[in-house]
């Protein structure tokens, strides 16, 4: 029923509310049922409104500026004409101060915020319909309550109160409706969650990418079967995981899953942090790639072989165009030599065009063959010391005439007293005369070739050649890339498409075989400089200097390591088995040879081992003989023996240790200096009795052994001293001086080998006089006695003694 | 006029050499597989040998090896000259015996110097004994 049903005019209502958006809406809610409205906006303002206009009801907000609810409610009671105008306080009735507060004020009734429109049209109809029930009687009698230790006294009367607890109590009742709500809310979102947890399981574990789930401590906490199928189903925990999965992935990861029962596979790892049943925890996915993995080695494979095949291909090719160009040539040249009578000369031009031509072919093809086999790695060069600077003017004197021909200048700075260069004379002239064909292919009438050679401060142990030219250069791009089987410059191929485009592969593989480098310096439109080195000395030179100065650092670095790396390969050590077998013997030389060409490989193309620290370890295959070994062994000091797998035999000897074939460098490195550790304390675990009358050659004997970590040292300054120390303890090894006083060595030696329990002691001689070397057979038959004369060489006393250990 | 045995099994290089060669004065005997090699060499007892690896008959290595093996032949001096790989045979021949190795096509100048070269030597050898 709206408010002016009745054709009474409408009813006149105060509202007090400061929030001018709150005012507005209450003002049109009350309008729209037929109100009439007028808004204070603070109890102050308030007060003059009702002053002037007495309205039939007051409606208003508790707090507000300049004078609350409350306050105007007080003072509106206060007032005799004015206290009977209904009073009704908007409020929040959520605590029990304001319930008190509310009553204290007088105010007539109460509309809980936030209201309900229908709720508070009712009740301001329902207070003026009953506005006599609410006149205020001036009743005194009071009550006072405690409440949150204060004493309120309130006189309100009997249906205030009720209407103040049925609006609190309604108050109640709509809170109670509200959490009803807000449960029933709760109970359908957990629903959801639960069902979203139940689908986001099934999408972990039915999907076809392994998933795993593993907590801050790395413990597996969940696999789905995608997982266990992939790393195996008795996985429980991530020990058993077959693959190791570092905490913090970021991105992808690529890793291998070696499992016991199936083969290897391979799998991308992606991380992300997800919280799992109330931790935080890593999800992993595992994405299978073995197929894709496989395939791309198997395209490998067919890659390789396809390679292999062409270049075989190319090389039977060439191989068979050879012959009968060979017979094209010798023919032509047989009639150009007059050997089938006397040409005109008309049929002489003819003949030697046919020749010239038959000649570029040649080149060409053998251009190919070299190509071919410098891929296979089987170009051979054969190295030996000769003089640079003949070569060069041979060269630049061939082709005098052609570069004549084209208009340019050739010149040769190569100094006569330039150092001979270790390499093969052949290939260095078919490197230069590739250079320099280039230049003059690129070089403008007019323009100038220089061929120089020098020695580079920046190129310690090298001579550096250069070919330099005036032609039109090569830009950055292609410098990189010259020296690529094939490939040719853009302008290259615009200007001039002569030749096949192997010339400087090969030469950069030739001069790579020779241990030299080579490399480009060019500004187009201005020219171009190759360079490329060569050594000045031979491997085994080199190798020997090089030893030696490391031998020389060892010497003053007390404790230092010093290892050296050798490989044999297999040719070089048939070669020396082969030397061998023929009965020849084994010539040191000839090993070291071998040793020293592998070495300087090595050393010259693996990084690992360029700048100072030159190490060396012989690499000894098992099909080496053990004499090699032994002789070995005993020439150098410190070198360590590494056998391909299966080489029990190189132990006996002493085989320091073994890696596989394919080691790389820094491999072999590192098990050579653990292996050298290693053998250091096997030495230094060992004893040895130094037997010698002089205390200051004891000493210096001493410090050598100690030098080389040896720890267990004691000194017999005779015979029967020495055989004193021999009852306590048996040494690992005597050092045995021969003139002694009493006992003397001879004797000694002739002692130790009458007991069975001093026999095997190994002895090693020292000796300040000439060896009776007849009577030392003669005392130790069975096994010959090494003699090193005094003043000992530190460097052969170690050698020795760890050879005899 | 000192003889040369050539091994060669395509008749245009045998041809083109043998021209050479009497251009520079010596006799020529063509041999063109392995079996002839020795009988030629034992019948015509030439002063050198101017052997071919890729030759029917036997392979140029063992005809080199027999012909080393031979009292009668050991002393001749035998040149290779082959077009195949030298990595595959230079070092097999040389340990064999073969004075000298030549990749074709040869220098015919260089090869004729060879010649001369191990023909006097053989002369020498010869003589000696």
């Amino acid at each position: 029923m709206r408010a002016n049903d009745t054709n009474l005019p409408a009813n006149h209502v105060l509202l007090v509310e400061d929030d001018p958006a709150q005012a507005a809406k209450l003002q049109r809610m009350l309008e729209t049922d037929g109100w009439e409205v007028e808004v204070a906006h603070n109890g102050r303002e308030a007060l003059d409104v009702i002053e002037k206009h007495r309205p039939d009801i007051v409606v208003s907000d508790v707090m507000m500026p300049e004078m609350g609810g409350h306050t105007l409610c007080a003072e509106l009671k206060k007032k005799p004409d004015l206290e009977n105008i209904p009073f009704i306080l908007l409020a929040t009735l959520d605590d029990p101060i304001d319930i008190i507060r509310g009553l204290q004020c007088g105010a007539n009734s109460f509309v809980v915020k936030p209201y309900d429109e229908n709720q508070l049209l009712s009740r301001l109809r329902y207070i003026l319909a009953n506005a006599e029930l609410h006149r205020t009687p001036q009743s005194e009698i009071g009550v006072e309550v405690h409440f949150a230790g204060r004493k309120h006294f309130l006189t309100s009367e009997r249906i205030q109160i009720l209407d103040l607890l049925l609006s609190s109590s309604q108050t109640t009742v709509d809170k109670i409706q509200a959490l009803e709500q807000q449960t029933a809310e709760l109970a359908r979102a957990l629903c959801t969650i639960q069902k979203l947890q139940e689908g986001y399981r099934a999408l972990l574990d039915s999907n076809g990418e392994g998933m795993l789930v593993m907590d801050d401590k790395g413990a597996m906490r969940y696999a789905n079967s995608a997982a266990r199928n992939l790393l195996g189903s008795e996985c429980t925990s991530t020990q058993d995981l077959p693959l190791c999965v570092p905490i913090d992935i970021h991105g992808v990861l690529e890793m291998e899953v070696a499992r016991d029962n199936a083969p290897q596979a391979m799998v991308e790892v992606r991380a992300t942090n997800v919280e799992w049943e109330g931790q935080a925890a890593r999800l992993l996915t595992l994405h299978d790639i073995t197929a894709r993995k496989l395939a791309i080695e198997e395209l490998e494979r067919t890659r390789q072989e396809q390679l292999r095949v062409k270049d075989e291909f190319l090389a039977h090719v060439s191989h068979e165009l050879r012959s009968p160009l060979s017979a094209v040539d010798e023919f032509v040249t047989i009639l150009l030599d007059g050997l089938a009578g006397p040409i005109s000369d008309q049929q002489r031009e003819y003949l030697e065009i046919a020749h010239r031509n038959a000649g570029h072919l040649r080149d060409m093809i053998e251009d190919l063959l070299l190509a071919t086999r410098a891929r296979s790695g089987k170009v051979i060069v054969e190295p030996c010391e000769f003089s640079l600077a003949s070569v060069l003017c041979d060269v630049a004197e061939g082709l005098r005439q052609t570069v004549t021909e084209k208009g340019l200048a050739l010149k040769c700075e190569a100094a006569p007293e330039l150092p001979a260069v270790y390499a093969d004379p052949q290939r260095v002239r078919q490197i230069v005369l590739n250079l320099v064909g280039n230049a003059i292919k690129f070089t403008p009438a007019g323009g100038t070739i220089t061929v120089a050679a020098a020695c580079r401060p920046e190129n310690e142990g090298f001579l550096q050649i250069s070919v330099h030219d005036t032609g039109c250069g090569i830009c950055a791009d292609d410098c990189e890339r010259i020296f690529d089987q094939l490939y040719q410059a853009e302008s290259t191929r615009r200007q001039n498409r002569k030749g096949l485009g192997l010339g400087l592969f090969i030469s950069r593989d030739l001069v790579t075989r020779q241990g030299g480098r080579i490399w480009v310096d060019s500004t187009p439109e201005q020219g171009t400089t190759f360079h490329f080195t060569l050594p000045l000395l031979a491997p085994d030179q080199i190798l020997r200097h090089a030893i030696q100065e490391r031998l020389a650092v060892a010497g003053k670095e007390q404790g230092e390591l010093c290892v050296y790396l050798f490989t044999l390969d297999t040719d070089a050590i048939s070669r020396a088995s082969s030397i061998a077998d023929n009965g020849k013997g084994v010539s040191l030389n000839d090993v070291w040879e071998a040793l020293a060409e592998k070495a300087k490989e090595i050393a010259f193309h693996d990084t690992a081992f360029s700048g100072s620290e030159f190490t060396v370890v012989a690499v000894v295959p098992d099909r080496a003989k053990i004499a090699i070994q032994e002789k070995l062994r005993r020439r150098l000091k410190d070198v360590l023996f590494q056998t391909i797998p299966g080489a029990v035999a190189g132990f006996s000897c002493g085989v320091a240790t073994r890696t596989a074939e394919t080691a790389g460098a820094a491999e072999l490195l590192a098990a050579a200096r653990e292996a050298q550790v290693r053998e250091r304390e096997r030495i230094a675990a060992k004893s040895i009795v130094l037997v010698d009358d002089d205390s200051s050659a004891r000493r210096v004997l001493r410090v050598g052994l100690e030098q080389i970590g040896m720890r267990r040292v004691a000194e017999a300054s005779g015979g029967g001293q020495a055989c004193a120390l021999l009852e306590e303890e048996v040494p690992h090894l005597m050092i045995i001086d021969l003139e002694m006083p009493g006992m003397n060595g001879y004797e000694l030696i002739g002692r130790l080998k009458e007991s069975r329990r001093t026999a095997d002691i190994p002895v090693l001689v020292v000796s300040g006089y000439a060896v009776k070397t007849e009577i030392l057979r003669e005392k130790s038959p069975q096994k010959a006695i090494p003699v090193l004369a005094k003043p000992v060489d530190l460097d052969a006393l170690t050698q020795y003694v760890s050879y005899l250990l | 006029m000192k003889k040369i045995l050539i091994v060669e099994d395509d008749h245009d290089l045998a041809l083109g050499l043998s021209i050479r060669l009497k251009a520079a004065g010596y006799g020529v005997l063509v041999a063109q597989d392995g079996l002839s090699v020795m009988t030629a060499a034992l019948k015509h007892s030439p002063d050198l040998i101017l052997l071919d690896i890729g030759i029917p008959g036997g392979d140029g290595v063992v005809v080199l090896d027999r012909l080393k093996h031979n009292v009668n032949t050991a002393f001749l001096p035998v040149i290779v000259l082959t077009g195949r790989d030298p990595a595959t045979v230079k070092e097999k021949t040389l340990e064999l015996g073969a004075v000298a190795f030549f990749q074709k096509p040869a220098d015919n100048n260089e090869l004729l110097k060879m010649i001369r070269k191990h023909i006097s030597v053989g002369e020498v050898e010869r003589s000696a004994q």
